[in-house]
Parts: structure tokens; C-alpha cells; sequence
């Protein structure tokens, strides 16, 4: 059965088509909740209230664009809407989270585990501007209308997650390095 | 930059294509939300069932009624056991109010005796007051305990405090209700509260009363807060509902005077007060929204004046007539086209004839479906309601009244067996109790094709004032 009639057989509500639908893209949805939340428990709220989002609405898909980008964007903008309810303006200390110690399994070629962890430790707000703006794409005035801030907000919190990211990168880097020399040395 | 660029590329190319499997459970818990959702969906069904529906709703309703089951009503029990669900660890809505309010007394109690302190501290000694505390920490447990006594003696009966009552929740004690661990809370704050040596000098009965007048103040509060929530829960125990209704039918028509046909088209005609009755059939949908429907009986009738009728032995044909007559020999017309008539025909001009009015009485089954939507919610509520009925005719008759004497002449040939009807109606209903209101439905109704169009501009609607009464089970 090609996608388009599995597509028609979801707006029937049936079981059998969504858990097509559920196989197509569920390991793609699970990797943008992962980036979007804070958590690998938050990932799966994420990616279960995202499919119920996408089946409620499949009906509204009029097979214009892929579907895999109509439905990434539906779990994006869960994920938004989550964060957006929850807390946007958290306090936070820089400081606090660089002299965090971070379990890294593998360095030398710094793993997408760790630099998952990294993001996913970012501040809520600068975690998803960094994941708009570098990972998927969208412009500072985009950014800017999803998350019901100003541009330039969007643009100093991306620099602020920059920052956070190639500390943590650079020491985690560092610190391999000393281990190494320590062991061969 | 160049930083910025590096560390952007880093995790764009680490990031692309990053897939990642997650876990069954995943799939399990989307599958239950979606079943479950699925159970919520009777509403679509009954809109494609449309008119079919009507008249099974209407069968299932009266099954209900002689049914014995449908004198059972939730067991309190019933109600703690459906809501109550240990493994979600959820807190139930009313035990977090119970736990609120001790919250918020105990707050309310600790707040007066440091106010105390921190006046009298300006006053009296450190010594004094020493020996002064160990005497407050037992009133102030003394008030307290007296407030976790009433709280958990729920069946106990007393005049002066309504909270108990409010909590027992149609004779559920406040012990079931309460998750086992809220059951300690009040007793571990106590014990933290005391522990942590807040003290207070001598408490002036001035400030007892205090105490008392804002712990009296929350518990009416609560009542209040209960009382509503308590009404809504047995308005959901109550999701169908039986509504016998009456009401005089005021006739009117947006077009045309009447649908005898251009024969009688300057003729005056007055509609009568006629009368419509029946029971609606209800069905709650959720605490606003209810899906009615019903059969009923509509009667309408006008009276058409000044036509003259004539017994003659061949009788013209009328082209114009809308009128069916069973006696060929009877002809019944207007005067000015009797005029017309008499021209044509010989011998018309010297048949005696006489000055009638033409009565059509018109009835129909009317089987309304549609839906009621809450505005308010009080003893006294609102709601608009919108409908689209089946009208089936039940009968159709037209009489001759010449000089008192009234007579079947025969019956309208322009009626459609079956026609549609839409109405828009503002209901006013006061509430004796939950499960009996008393309504006042003043409602527009706009007949679709009743009448063949070819035949007639007639577009006739009516005003129904309806009154009755809700049973709800």
C-alpha cells in the first residue's frame, strides 16, 4: 500500500494504517522530540502527544509537501507549545551548568549522544531557538513568531546557546585530552 | 564567526539523518489515548443517523423509562471507585481540596500566633514569654485538634459547622475520600508545626475569634466551592432526559395570504391559534451541550373569507385551485372570480349562491432532531436550541362553513407527505431539583417545502410558545 492510500485509511481512524504511519515516522518524530525536550521522558510525552496530533489532523493533509516535514512540524510545534506553557523565562547561571560534570563515553570523536545531552541541558529557551535556527532551519522572524518573542531575542539567545554548547564541547574535548596523557604519558 | 560556524556545522552534520527508535510502550500508550477517543465519538454517529436516529432515540428513551435500571442511580461508592484510580496518582479534586484546606488553616493559625509573637515581643520579656509558649502550643493545638476532630468525624452532626456535611459526599466518609496519605498530612504538619517552636504569648479571645471568623470564612468558602461541584456530579448521574411539552401555535407566512391558490389570492385570511404537543427526548452530550429530538403533534388550521360556493351540475374546471374537492357538483371559489366564472359559463350568473369561508385544518407528526446548548447554568437557566424536524402529514382537510353549517369539502392537493422544518428556540426553565425543571421555549419554526412550490409562494412559519417539564435520569 503506497503512503497515499495508508494516509486515507488514517482519516477512517483506522488502527491498522496508523500503526503504518506510526512505523513510517516514529523514529524520525522521537529524534526531533529528543532535541526539543529536556528529557528522554519528556521526548516520549512529546512523541505520543505529537502522533495523536497528527492523526486528529490527518484529514487536514492535502498531500501538498512531504508529509515527513508536515509531521516533523506538528511534533515541532509540540514541543513549543510544551515549553511555551511551562516556563519561558527560567532563570539561569552559566556558570553553574559549564562546571556541570558530563558523563562522556566517547571523545575523540564527540559522539551525537553527548552533544544530544548538551542540547537537551540547554536553558528551555535557547535549546529551542538553537534546534529552529541551526538544526531545522527557520529564520530569527520565524523563531521570533513561534515562540512570541522579538527577533533580537531570538538572536542573543542563540548566541548565548552557542556559547554554552562550545564550552562544554571544548571542555569535554580538554578533558580527554588530559586523560590520555595521563594514561600515556 | 568561524566559531560560530564550526559549531553549528558540528551539530548539523552530527544531527543529519538522526533517527531513533523509541521504545513499544511508545505505540501501546498513543493506542489507548486513540481508542479511548474513539469511545467519545457517538456524536458523529448520531449525526449521520439523522432522522433514523430521531425515532430510535425516542424508542431507547421509553425503554429507559419502563426499564427498573433506569431508577438506579450512582452509588457514592460507585462514583469514588470510577474516579479514584490509585496507579495514575492522581489527586483526586476533592481530597486536594481537603488537603488545601488544611493547608491554608494551618497557614491561617501559624500566621496569627506569629503576629501575636512579633507584637508582644516588642512588650514582654524573653523570660515571660518562655513561660507562656508551652501554654499556647496547646491551644493552638487545642483549636486545631478540635478542626481535625470535626474533619474526621464526618457523620457526626452538628449545627454549627456545615464542613463535615459538605465532605460527605452522599454518605461516603471524608475517610475514603481522602487518599491514605493526605489521612496523615494534617497530623505530620501538626506535629512539624509544633516542633518547630512557633510560639506565641498569651492568645487574647480577641484573636481566637479571629482564628475562628477566618477558618469559618474558608469552610464557607468550601462549601460554596463544593456545593457547585457537588451539583454537577449529579447532573452527570442524570444524562437523559424527558421533556412533555405544549404550546399555541401562532401561524404566519413571509409570502402570500394563503396556499388555496391564485383563486383565493386577495381573499382575507386569518390563521388560528392552533395547538402543538409532544414529548422531546434528550440525551446529554456533556454538561453543555444535549442532543434532543422527540415526536410531537402540530396542528395548524386558517380560515379563508368572503368565496362563494354554488351547487351546479357541471362544475367549471378551476385552474387556479389548489383545493381537492371530493363533491364534483360543489363549486367554491372567490367572488371576484366567480365573476370571472359566470362570463364563461352559461347559466352560472342565475345559480343561487351563498357566502362561505373556507377552513383548511393541516396536521403533522413533527420529528425534531438537533441540539441544546447551556448558557446558563443555574436555577434559573438558558439555553438556544436549533432543530431540523421531519414533518409528516397526518392530516389534511378542507371544510366549507356556509351560514353555520360546516362541511368536509375535501383536502389541499399541494401538500408534500414529508417536509422539513428548521427551528431556533431560546429556552427559560427553572430547576426544582436536579432532576425536575419547569421550561418556557419560545420558538421560531421555518417550514421548508410543505407546500408543492409550483403551486403556491406560500412560505409559511410558525411561533410556538412551549411549556412543560424536564424529567432528568
Amino acid at each position: 500500500m503506497d503512503l497515499k492510500a495508508i494516509i486515507k485509511q488514517c482519516c477512517k481512524g483506522d488502527l491498522k494504517a496508523q500503526r503504518q504511519i506510526y512505523d513510517l515516522m516514529a523514529s524520525k518524530l522521537f529524534a526531533v522530540s529528543l532535541k526539543y525536550s529536556r528529557n528522554y521522558q519528556e521526548a516520549q510525552d512529546n512523541l505520543q502527544d505529537s502522533f495523536i496530533k497528527i492523526y486528529d489532523n490527518i484529514d487536514k493533509f492535502k498531500f501538498k509537501g512531504s508529509f515527513e516535514g508536515w509531521c516533523k512540524r506538528i511534533a515541532i510545534n509540540t514541543a513549543l507549545a510544551r515549553y511555551r506553557k511551562h516556563d519561558v523565562y527560567e532563570l539561569f547561571n552559566e556558570n553553574q551548568l559549564a562546571d556541570k560534570e558530563d558523563v562522556i563515553e566517547e571523545i575523540e570523536d564527540v559522539s551525537l549522544s553527548f552533544l544530544l545531552a548538551c542540547v537537551q541541558q540547554l536553558p528551555n529557551r535557547y535549546r529551542l531557538v538553537f534546534n529552529l535556527y541551526v538544526l531545522d532551519g527557520y529564520s530569527h522572524k520565524e523563531i521570533a513568531e513561534k515562540l512570541d518573542i522579538s527577533d533580537g531575542t531570538s538572536k542573543s539567545n542563540l548566541a548565548r546557546a552557542r556559547k554554552i554548547l562550545k564550552n562544554k564541547v571544548q571542555k569535554a574535548t580538554l578533558e580527554e585530552k588530559t586523560r590520555l596523557k595521563v594514561t600515556h604519558g | 564567526m568561524d566559531n560560530q560556524n564550526n559549531i553549528d556545522r558540528l551539530f548539523q552534520e552530527k544531527f543529519d539523518n538522526f533517527q531513533e527508535q523509541p521504545h513499544e510502550q511508545n505505540w501501546e500508550a498513543i493506542k489507548s489515548k486513540l481508542q479511548e477517543k474513539n469511545k467519545k465519538r457517538p456524536v458523529v454517529f448520531w449525526w449521520r443517523a439523522a432522522g433514523i436516529a430521531a425515532a430510535i432515540l425516542a424508542l431507547v428513551g421509553l425503554f429507559f423509562i419502563n426499564n427498573p435500571l433506569s431508577d438506579k442511580t450512582i452509588s457514592s461508592d460507585e462514583f469514588i471507585k470510577f474516579n479514584y484510580q490509585p496507579n495514575k496518582q492522581e489527586i483526586m479534586p476533592i481530597s486536594d481540596k481537603v488537603r488545601k484546606a488544611l493547608a491554608i488553616d494551618l497557614n491561617t493559625i501559624k500566621q496569627a500566633t506569629q503576629n501575636q509573637q512579633n507584637q508582644n515581643n516588642n512588650s514582654s520579656s524573653a523570660v515571660k514569654e518562655k513561660a507562656v509558649s508551652t501554654k499556647n502550643y496547646k491551644r493552638v493545638f487545642a483549636s486545631n485538634e478540635k478542626f481535625l476532630k470535626t474533619f474526621n468525624q464526618p457523620e457526626k452532626k452538628s449545627k454549627d459547622n456545615g464542613f463535615q456535611d459538605v465532605y460527605k459526599l452522599a454518605g461516603t466518609t471524608i475517610k475514603n475520600l481522602i487518599p491514605e496519605d493526605y489521612t496523615k498530612l494534617p497530623q505530620q504538619n501538626m506535629t512539624g508545626f509544633l516542633n518547630a517552636g512557633i510560639a506565641s504569648d498569651s492568645i487574647t479571645k480577641e484573636n481566637k475569634n479571629n482564628q475562628n471568623s477566618a477558618l469559618a470564612q474558608h469552610q464557607e468558602q468550601l462549601i460554596d466551592d463544593d456545593s457547585s461541584k457537588k451539583m454537577n456530579q449529579e447532573n452527570k448521574s442524570g444524562k437523559w432526559l424527558i421533556n412533555p411539552e405544549v404550546s399555541p401555535v401562532f401561524a404566519g407566512s413571509f409570502q402570500g395570504r394563503n396556499i388555496l391558490g391564485n383563486d383565493f389570492a386577495t381573499n382575507e385570511t386569518t390563521n388560528d391559534v392552533s395547538i402543538t404537543y409532544g414529548i422531546n427526548m434528550g440525551y446529554q452530550l456533556n454538561p453543555k451541550l444535549r442532543l434532543i429530538s422527540g415526536v410531537k403533534q402540530l396542528n395548524t388550521s386558517a380560515t379563508t373569507r368572503n368565496a362563494i360556493t354554488s351547487n351546479i351540475s357541471i362544475n367549471p374546471i378551476l385552474d387556479n385551485s389548489n383545493i381537492n374537492q371530493t363533491n364534483p357538483n360543489l363549486l367554491v371559489t372567490s367572488s371576484s372570480n366567480f365573476n370571472n366564472i359566470s362570463q364563461q359559463v352559461e347559466g352560472l350568473s342565475r345559480t343561487a349562491t351563498s357566502k362561505a369561508s373556507i377552513e383548511q385544518q393541516l396536521n403533522f407528526i413533527e420529528v425534531p432532531l438537533g441540539l441544546a446548548y447551556r448558557l446558563i447554568d443555574k436555577k434559573i437557566g438558558l439555553e438556544i436550541s436549533g432543530s431540523a424536524s421531519s414533518l409528516f402529514v397526518s392530516q389534511n382537510d378542507i371544510f366549507l362553513e356556509t351560514e353555520g353549517q360546516r362541511q368536509r369539502i375535501g383536502q389541499l392537493s399541494n401538500v408534500n407527505t414529508s417536509s422539513f422544518m428548521t427551528n431556533l428556540g431560546l429556552g427559560l426553565d427553572y430547576n426544582f431539583n436536579t432532576k425536575l425543571d419547569f421550561n418556557l421555549r419560545p420558538t421560531f419554526k421555518y417550514q421548508w417545502n410543505t407546500f408543492d412550490s409550483s403551486t403556491t409562494n406560500y412560505q409559511p412559519f410558525i411561533i410556538a410558545i412551549y411549556t412543560g417539564f424536564t424529567y432528568k435520569f
